[in-house]
């Protein structure tokens, strides 16, 4: 699904969770050759150490050793299991977010029909217009608030139960992502799986922005999912903004006014009762 | 207005405050008559509640007057007398579809808190901690109430605020807490904990008819009420562990309760059966409940054990083996109040169903500090009713 979704935005292919295997490649090289030098620096040191008599040639000898068992037995990176490596050397950012909906795919792809109605829709969107030919510009609020614009391209299947978006060439930074609707189990509605993918160009210093922000993106596409799901299936997106609270700084009337009931208390106490 | 306004530990003040507002279409505003103090308001009070913020106004069992609605609010009115369901429901989403009122998705606007505390965030609920929404509670003289009319019940007759109050917390999670039980006519019946819940947890499950109904608590006024109101049988939990287990063995014809409801909050005295529920600095509850512990020894081989009593944290020590090596099943939940609301009030109507006695004490709303503390430390204060 991932690569017919490229192919409709027509981008080259490229692996989304490992990260660029030419710049990984490179650094898994890299690593070996740093092994091998352990291993042959540690052999010189060891047999000169072993040509020298006394403890300070044990000492080189001990020494040549230590650095040829590290050459022999230090893991590749790969080795490591893929998270460190992504983490290290990832070129492209990815987050999967769904949520389950109750209404049908009809209901939902009339919604997102109209890219325009990503700004109601989710609170992240900040305006969208409709450039023609499928072309829209876009503005975004990104983590720490950031405004993120760009110009994409979006494409909708015929159904509408699939839309991608993609930058165009010659933006900044690659950006692209989709919305699939999938029929979820029993009466429950619709999945909404979103995925949103950041690529690194050449030179870009974006991505190591938003590479420390994906969490960040994460929450905030997961906020936008839950404020779609309330106002499709509740009509509003409930709030406290506003709401009446007490004012008066902690601590104002000292740390805590507990303590045991006094005899005047008691008598209130009864006096209250008495209202019954 | 004036509002109960949390500050910390063991400090609630009554503050003038702004009025609540319509925020959203589904909005109303009720002026409200009676609002209850419940034994998880007591947790609050005591600092056991996480994500509590200074100056949140509590209270989430609470009726009055509907004086103010939203554009999309239809089918409740200015003027309408109203009694409001704890949990805040949108009636919309599957959960709401299928009458699981407390587990709906839509309600909290701080979801993202409880998804990291419980996994999924349930329905918000007012006056109680972020985690669970943040809203406005109803120690106060007028409350904002969202989705008005999936939340609102209307009070069409001559009823007293104590007769129909607990229809919005106290009453539903009793009846809740017995019908998942599902209570037979050969089962003997435990309550552990004769607090408010405890007490009608009690009538309610006279009203399933099983063959022993027994009630444990520490308090004699309690006791009696349970005995009085709702024809138990009772065990004073003060006579020690090794008598308490004797009579419950009497009573059970040495097999045990096949049904046991453990009707008592973190705050229960648990007067020293079990291992003691012990603080932690930041307020959490650690070590065990008292009665959770003595529930799950006391049922029977292959009994229930329903629990309406309320957690908001982590609690340590569940003596697991003891529940698997008996084959032991578990109901709890925050109560789906909106689905018992209408028949506990026709019940109530035909007066098959009676709450009020629970209610021991009415004050005024800026007696309301007072009525915390009487509450924690009275043992004849069962139910505080607060009036605006």
């Amino acid at each position: 699904m991932l690569e017919e979704t490229m192919a409709i935005t027509g981008s080259k292919h490229f692996d989304a969770r490992l990260g660029s295997s030419r710049e990984s490649a490179g650094s898994l090289r890299s690593m070996r050759g740093g092994r091998y030098l352990y291993a042959l620096g540690g052999g010189l040191l060891t047999a000169f150490g072993l040509k020298r008599s006394g403890f300070g040639g044990a000492v080189i000898a001990g020494t040549g050793m230590f650095l040829v068992a590290r050459g022999l037995l230090t893991k590749d990176s790969k080795r490591r299991g893929k998270g460190g490596l992504a983490r290290q050397h990832s070129d492209h950012l990815r987050i999967d977010r769904s949520i389950t909906i109750l209404k049908s795919k009809e209901e939902l792809a009339n919604q997102l029909s109209r890219p325009q109605s990503f700004v109601s829709l989710f609170s992240h969107v900040r305006a969208i217009w409709d450039l023609g030919d499928g072309q829209f510009h876009c503005e975004v609020v990104g983590p720490g608030g950031a405004i993120i614009e760009r110009d994409i391209t979006v494409g909708i299947d015929d159904q509408g139960h699939r839309i991608s978006w993609r930058t165009q060439e010659g933006e900044p930074a690659c950006y692209s992502g989709q919305i699939v609707l999938i029929d979820a189990p029993g009466d429950r509605g619709v999945e909404v799986h979103v995925t949103v993918r950041y690529e690194v160009m050449p030179g870009d210093a974006e991505p190591r922005f938003l590479g420390g922000k994906a969490r960040d993106l994460g929450e905030l596409l997961a906020d936008d999912l839950r404020r779609f799901k309330q106002l499709e299936e509740c009509g509003e997106t409930p709030s406290t903004s506003g709401q009446p609270r007490g004012r008066r700084r902690v601590g104002w009337l000292g740390e805590t006014s507990f303590r045991q009931l006094s005899t005047e208390e008691l008598v209130l106490s009864s006096r209250s009762e008495a209202m019954r | 207005m004036k509002a109960l306004c949390w500050y910390g530990k063991r400090d609630v003040r009554i503050e003038e405050v702004a009025e609540p507002t319509i925020i959203n279409p589904r909005d109303a505003i009720v002026a409200v008559s009676s609002a209850g103090i419940c034994g998880s308001d007591l947790q609050i009070w005591n600092g056991r509640t996480p994500s509590m913020r200074a100056g949140d106004i509590l209270g989430h069992e609470f009726m009055g007057e509907v004086v103010e609605i939203g554009p999309e609010v239809h089918k409740v009115q200015r003027g309408d007398r109203v009694v409001v369901p704890y949990p805040i429901s949108c009636g919309g989403c599957w959960h709401c579809k299928r009458e699981e009122w407390s587990l709906c998705d839509n309600t909290n606007p701080n979801a993202w808190m409880a998804e990291k505390l419980f996994g999924y965030s349930p329905a918000a609920i007012y006056g109680s901690s972020h985690v669970l929404g943040g809203y406005a509670g109803g120690q106060a003289q007028y409350v904002r109430v969202p989705f008005a009319d999936v939340g609102c019940l209307k009070i069409e007759r001559d009823l007293d605020d104590e007769q129909v109050l607990l229809l919005a917390d106290t009453l539903p999670t009793a009846y809740m807490a017995v019908e998942q039980a599902g209570i037979q006519p050969d089962d003997s019946v435990l309550v552990w904990g004769a607090g408010p819940i405890g007490q009608l947890a009690v009538s309610c499950a006279r009203l399933f008819e099983p063959r022993v109904l027994i009630a444990i608590d520490t308090v004699p006024l309690r006791l009696q009420m349970a005995r009085d109101y709702g024809g138990a049988q009772v065990i004073d939990e003060s006579l020690g562990r090794k008598a308490v287990r004797e009579v419950i063995e009497e009573l059970t014809g040495g097999r045990g309760p096949s049904v046991v409801i453990a009707a008592a909050s973190i705050e229960s005295n648990g007067h020293g059966v079990g291992p003691r529920l012990e603080e932690h600095e930041n307020g959490f509850e650690t070590g065990l409940p008292s009665t959770l512990w003595d529930a799950i020894r006391a049922c029977q081989k292959g009994g229930r054990v329903s629990i309406p009593g309320s957690y908001v944290s982590s609690v340590e020590k569940i003596p697991l083996g003891a529940a698997a090596s008996k084959s032991l099943s578990f109901k709890m939940g925050h109560a789906h109040v909106h689905r018992y609301m209408r028949p506990l009030l026709e019940r109530i109507e035909k007066g098959e169903l009676d709450s009020s006695f629970v209610v021991t004490h009415k004050m005024v709303l800026s007696d309301a500090p007072v009525a915390y503390e009487l509450f924690r430390q009275v043992d004849g204060c069962v139910k505080v009713l607060l009036e605006p």
